[in-house]
């Protein structure tokens, strides 16, 4: 078990997560960036755009050195996703109670929905694109984000709603969440062959 | 070696990828900021490096990568490592000016701008995304993929889109690309073109220079931090005192049309009004002649710095109607107020003359004014032909000398 955790990096990658996610419970403030759309540079906040960076670092986690052994072997099934979800509870928890303590919470549960979403979306890429790209998408789904979106959010901007009650949000990053794990899911148990 | 550099560079998600942005940046971009001018087509076109960038860089990274790989696999026979990171550097740059082209020439042809000036920003794009591809490449040699990777996506983003959002210090937002230029009366000044070539090819001087193994390694780095500590400096020396548009007043000559006695003088991307400005004045000149008003003969646009408001300036925009063109010249070639607001005041009877003025000469020249000239409180100019050309001189007199004592 240990090979195997430090054969995905798992170390370096919880290391990663839990410090960008003690950053994103502690930073406050916004991180400036040009929209070219809207012509405005006053970014997002920082808890909104930080678990882009923490899912990199968790699905960094997950990328097998040898994927095709990985799929003849009985002993795997789940572990991808067990080790997924060790990562983002440690990350959440990190990031959420930090500002509770604090008393000073700025979005909470922003940090959670966005992280979840995430996640959803390097997992159902894992599919099409090899896995150790599928990291990158987060941060690609945030450029556009922060570069063309309204700065208040919307369905498709989701990460940038800043009320984390807001429907639009919570079903956004629920429905991506749900096919990404459903997709790993069955994306596990095809044949040896199709595997990246 | 053209095909081993091609597949090196990634071109096949590369080139589709690349091209998809352009179009879809192309068709998303914002119509009121090209003004029928090319130049703003390509400075709009332009901006999609912001995506192209970091696409470019994880290529760069995966490239990179490779080479390592491969370096350790076979010892012999590997071309120059420097060699092939050039390259690939030069293949991610023909795709993705290509996409910039394409981008451009798209803007351009959706809003029919004319014109030939703005290639040099596509071309300083380009040398933008060679800087990233660059670095991608070196950062791909020197660390794992999975590090590698989000780096240098997360890295060319946040290079290009940070500087722009600090209002102080201003001159930071120039050093990347240009993205709020320009007027109808300006240009991209040159010093910012300068600059940005000046950083980004010794970005990519620097990320080659980092390929140098064994004794020339240690000189190969230091020849690199001395190349971008030069560059940054000679960039920000350039753009220091720049304000918030790099805008420098614009150069080239406007195409001119007789009329009347005079001529009527726009910028290229407005000439298709010129018929239609050059028969309007023709008229409006023949009236001011008849009661021998001093006015201008020839109205013109000009470049920044060199516009006097009242003394025949224009300024057009390529969606003119031609309706409002007569009131449009009309106001160009009276004389201007702003010189007789003092102190944030004007006498009004200073503002009842002009429009009085201006709303005759339109009306005398079989011409609507328009709503915006409001109607004064008084019929000053409702006297016997044989006095209303001293009115009419007394108005301008007036206007000119900031002097009201001879008005009602």
């Amino acid at each position: 078990m240990t090979g195997w955790l430090r054969a995905r990096r798992a170390g370096w990658c919880t290391v990663v997560a839990v410090a960008l996610a003690l950053t994103a419970g502690l930073a406050a403030g916004r991180l400036p960036s040009l929209n070219l759309l809207y012509r405005t540079s006053e970014g997002a906040p920082f808890r909104l755009v930080l678990p882009a960076l923490v899912s990199t670092a968790i699905l960094t986690a997950l990328i097998s050195p040898t994927p095709r052994a990985d799929f003849t072997s009985s002993r795997n099934a789940g572990r991808d996703l067990a080790i997924a979800g060790v990562l983002a509870i440690a990350s959440m928890v990190s990031a959420e109670t930090i500002p509770l303590v604090l008393n000073d919470a700025d979005a909470p549960g922003t940090f959670t929905r966005n992280l979840l979403g995430f996640l959803g979306i390097g997992l159902i890429v894992r599919v099409v694109i090899p896995a150790s790209l599928a990291p990158l998408l987060p941060l690609a789904w945030m450029i556009p984000t922060l570069t063309l979106a309204p700065p208040e959010g919307t369905l498709i901007a989701w990460p940038l709603l800043i009320d984390a009650s807001d429907p639009r949000g919570i079903v956004a990053a629920a429905t991506l969440l749900a096919v990404g794990l459903t997709t790993e899911y069955t994306r596990t148990r095809r044949a040896p062959q199709r595997a990246h | 070696m053209i095909a081993v550099l091609f597949g090196l560079a990634r071109w096949r998600w590369l080139l589709p990828l690349t091209w998809a942005l352009a179009i879809w940046w192309a068709l998303i971009t914002d119509p009121n900021l090209i003004q029928g001018r090319f130049l703003n087509a390509a400075v709009q076109g332009a901006q999609v490096v912001m995506f192209l960038a970091p696409a470019t860089a994880v290529a760069g990274v995966l490239a990179g990568a490779t080479m390592r790989a491969n370096t350790r696999r076979v010892l012999t026979g590997v071309p120059p490592q420097m060699l092939l990171m050039a390259g690939v550097c030069a293949v991610h740059t023909l795709i993705c000016v290509s996409a910039l082209t394409l981008c451009a020439v798209m803007i351009g042809l959706i809003e029919h701008a004319a014109g030939a000036d703005g290639w040099q920003l596509i071309a300083l794009a380009g040398l933008t995304v060679a800087g990233s591809s660059a670095v991608g490449q070196a950062l791909g040699r020197a660390l794992p993929e999975v590090v590698a990777a989000p780096v240098a996506l997360l890295g060319s983003y946040v290079v290009l889109a940070f500087p722009r959002s600090f209002g102080d210090p201003l001159w930071l937002r120039h050093l990347a690309f240009v993205d709020s230029c320009c007027n109808s009366p300006d240009q991209v000044s040159p010093r910012v073109l300068a600059a940005i070539a000046t950083l980004a090819s010794a970005t990519v001087a620097a990320a080659l220079l980092t390929t140098l193994r064994g004794r020339r390694r240690a000189p190969g780095l230091l020849a690199a931090a001395v190349a971008l500590g030069l560059a940054w400096n000679l960039s920000t020396s350039l753009v220091d005192d720049l304000d918030w548009s790099p805008a420098t007043p614009r150069a080239g000559q406007t195409r001119c049309e007789p009329s009347g006695h005079g001529e009527v003088c726009v910028w290229p991307e407005n000439t298709a009004a010129l018929p239609d400005l050059a028969a309007a004045w023709a008229t409006l000149q023949a009236t001011a002649q008849k009661h021998g008003l001093d006015l201008p003969t020839t109205v013109s646009e000009r470049a920044q710095g060199q516009v006097v408001y009242g003394d025949g300036h224009i300024s057009l925009t390529p969606q003119i109607s031609a309706d409002v063109i007569p009131e449009l010249l009309a106001t160009g070639a009276l004389p201007a107020i702003d010189p007789c607001v003092i102190g944030g005041t004007m006498d009004s009877r200073i503002d009842n003359a002009w429009l009085t003025l201006a709303r005759w000469w339109l009306t005398t020249s079989g011409y609507s004014p328009s709503r915006n000239l409001l109607e004064p409180p008084y019929e000053y100019l409702d006297v016997p032909p044989d006095q209303l050309d001293a009115r009419l001189q007394t108005l301008i007199d007036a206007i000119r000398t900031c002097d009201a004592s001879n008005l009602p």
